[in-house]
């Protein structure tokens, strides 16, 4: 073994390996995923249809999220919940690989595998429902007006990632959304290599711990400094048309998606310096 | 300690660090505030506005109502057919005709024409910013002189509709009683009213009484359908008794 810690034809024997022994129950998990999430848009869009009423258009933010994003997130808590397993972990210990390949496979594994799944899923249950509801329903102009949203009408009939490029409050909803991904996976990741029993309910517990301390250190600043959250938003919308050279509508959140991203790559580097120590116990 | 929680407690102690720096920040620029140089945001309510803006034609502006949005200079903005407006000399009057399709409306200026325009937005003049720190909690400051709390007034009638003319002085209006949330009259005839979104909470209507629309502006989201009512000299005064 060289003492450059990544080898690409290790790796991906690496991956092979993990495939032979897992591929079975990874893609019976993805179809069940999948399959699961089709029956729920098609069940809420039937009654919409059925009701005479057409909100399947406003459906999509929070089937988004759902099922590109919460799903994959709380398969990376499943995931590292199981890896965390005592026989688990020595099997995983005494793989023949560097400690960079192991934490790799597990990050792919955990973390990028089940967000590119979720966004296939979500992918084509939306074009199948896209597809369904234009067969079936005639757009009606006071459908614009139920939502609440006001990139509506560039989103109407069409499939939600089809609009990124010109949308920008889509856009930068979507980034935001994969950061949070990142950070809150990348988070049971590290954690996964502290706790050893009861590991969800102890990651909960402390991310609620966490959240009270740190919203409580935010609104003694701002209150201290006599100002209001809406100034930190504007100033950085302020900057994103200071770089962008124009107003980016939506670009606020970028104030939890960048923390979240860059967040996230700490965790997973914390999470390798984790795996090193583990090997030297 | 071990090495990797050492770095998390380090990271987290950076984070903090970053944020006071960037609250920082925020509260010295005072971009949004202070300096007016955009608008946005702007409710669409059943009554007319219009803002006037001073500036060059060739500089790019944005107007963005929902759900359609434009991208023009001034006289590309002249061209289109969702606001009414004319321009004499340099000055662009821009009326904004409510109804229920342009509900909202956005008004952006790059940093190349802010300054321009900020000098041209007659509702400069004075200003006053209306917050709303937490539910039944509002107050209200005035953004050149930073001042606050020059007048409390605490709410001992609940049932009685509070009227409040900005012009007259600094307010604040304190609610001692949680469920003391009675309407709320604010008159404005030369402040600019910013609101809050936390002016969401307050559980009661919000009348606003401005002779220009345009003073009003605020990012409340969809949640507070706030009133925008032109009231005559006589109506006016009998609130405010």
């Amino acid at each position: 073994m060289s003492n450059f810690p990544f080898n690409s034809t290790r790796f991906s024997r690496l991956i092979r390996v993990y495939f032979k022994e897992n591929g079975r129950s990874l893609t019976r998990a993805i179809f069940s995923y999948f399959v699961i999430s089709l029956a729920i848009w098609l069940i809420i869009t039937s009654i919409l249809i059925a009701e005479g009423d057409s909100f399947h258009w406003g459906l999509q933010i929070p089937m988004f999220e759902f099922i590109a994003i919460i799903g994959p997130t709380l398969a990376a808590a499943w995931f590292y919940g199981r890896m965390n397993k005592p026989e688990r972990q020595i099997s995983f210990l005494v793989i023949p690989a560097t400690h960079f390949e192991k934490h790799l496979l597990a990050t792919l594994m955990g973390i990028v595998v089940p967000l590119i799944a979720g966004m296939l899923t979500y992918y084509v249950c939306e074009i199948i429902c896209i597809e369904l509801h234009h067969l079936l329903v005639t757009p009606k102009d006071y459908y614009y007006y139920e939502l609440s949203l006001n990139f509506k009408d560039e989103f109407y009939g069409k499939p939600l990632i089809l609009q990124l490029h010109r949308n920008h409050i889509l856009f930068v909803f979507v980034v935001t959304n994969i950061s949070l991904h990142g950070f809150f996976s990348a988070f049971f990741q590290f954690f996964s290599l502290h706790f050893t029993k009861n590991l969800i309910f102890k990651i909960v517990l402390l991310m609620v711990i966490l959240t009270t301390f740190i919203s409580t250190f935010i609104f003694m600043v701002l209150e201290s400094l006599h100002i209001s959250e809406n100034r930190l938003f504007d100033l950085v919308e302020d900057w994103v048309t200071s770089i962008m050279g124009r107003d980016i509508n939506g670009s606020e959140t970028l104030l939890f998606a960048i923390p979240a991203a860059f967040s996230a790559v700490v965790l997973w580097y914390a999470g390798y310096v984790r795996l090193k120590e583990y090997q030297l116990q | 300690m071990k090495k990797s929680i050492l770095l998390l407690f380090g990271y987290l102690f950076f984070l903090m660090i970053c944020f006071l720096a960037f609250a920082q920040t925020a509260r010295k620029q005072n971009g949004y505030n202070e300096n007016f140089n955009y608008i946005r945001s702007l409710e669409m309510p059943t009554a007319y506005r219009h803002l006037v803006l001073k500036g060059d034609r060739e500089s790019q502006i944005t107007v963005s109502c929902w759900p359609q949005e434009t991208s023009s200079t001034l006289e590309g903005i002249l061209e289109d057919g969702v606001l009414e407006q004319h321009v004499s000399n340099d000055t662009l009057y821009l009326t904004f005709t409510g109804s229920n399709h342009y509900r909202y409306l956005d008004l952006s200026v790059p940093p190349a024409f802010q300054s321009i325009v900020s000098d041209g937005i007659q509702v400069q003049a004075r200003t006053s910013i209306f917050q709303g720190d937490q539910p039944g909690k509002i107050s209200i400051r005035n953004s050149h002189n930073d001042q606050r709390n020059v007048l409390d007034l605490i709410l001992d009638q609940p049932d009685k509709a509070i009227a409040l003319d900005l012009d007259q002085c600094n307010t604040t209006i304190r609610h001692e009683n949680s469920n003391a949330t009675p309407p709320l009259y604010i008159y404005s005839i030369n402040s600019r009213i910013q609101f809050n979104e936390l002016i969401s909470f307050y559980p009661s209507p919000i009348t606003i009484v401005a002779d220009d629309a345009s003073f009003v502006s605020g990012n409340f989201g969809v949640t507070k359908a706030l009133q925008l009512t032109p009231l005559d000299e006589a109506a006016r005064r009998e609130l405010l008794k």
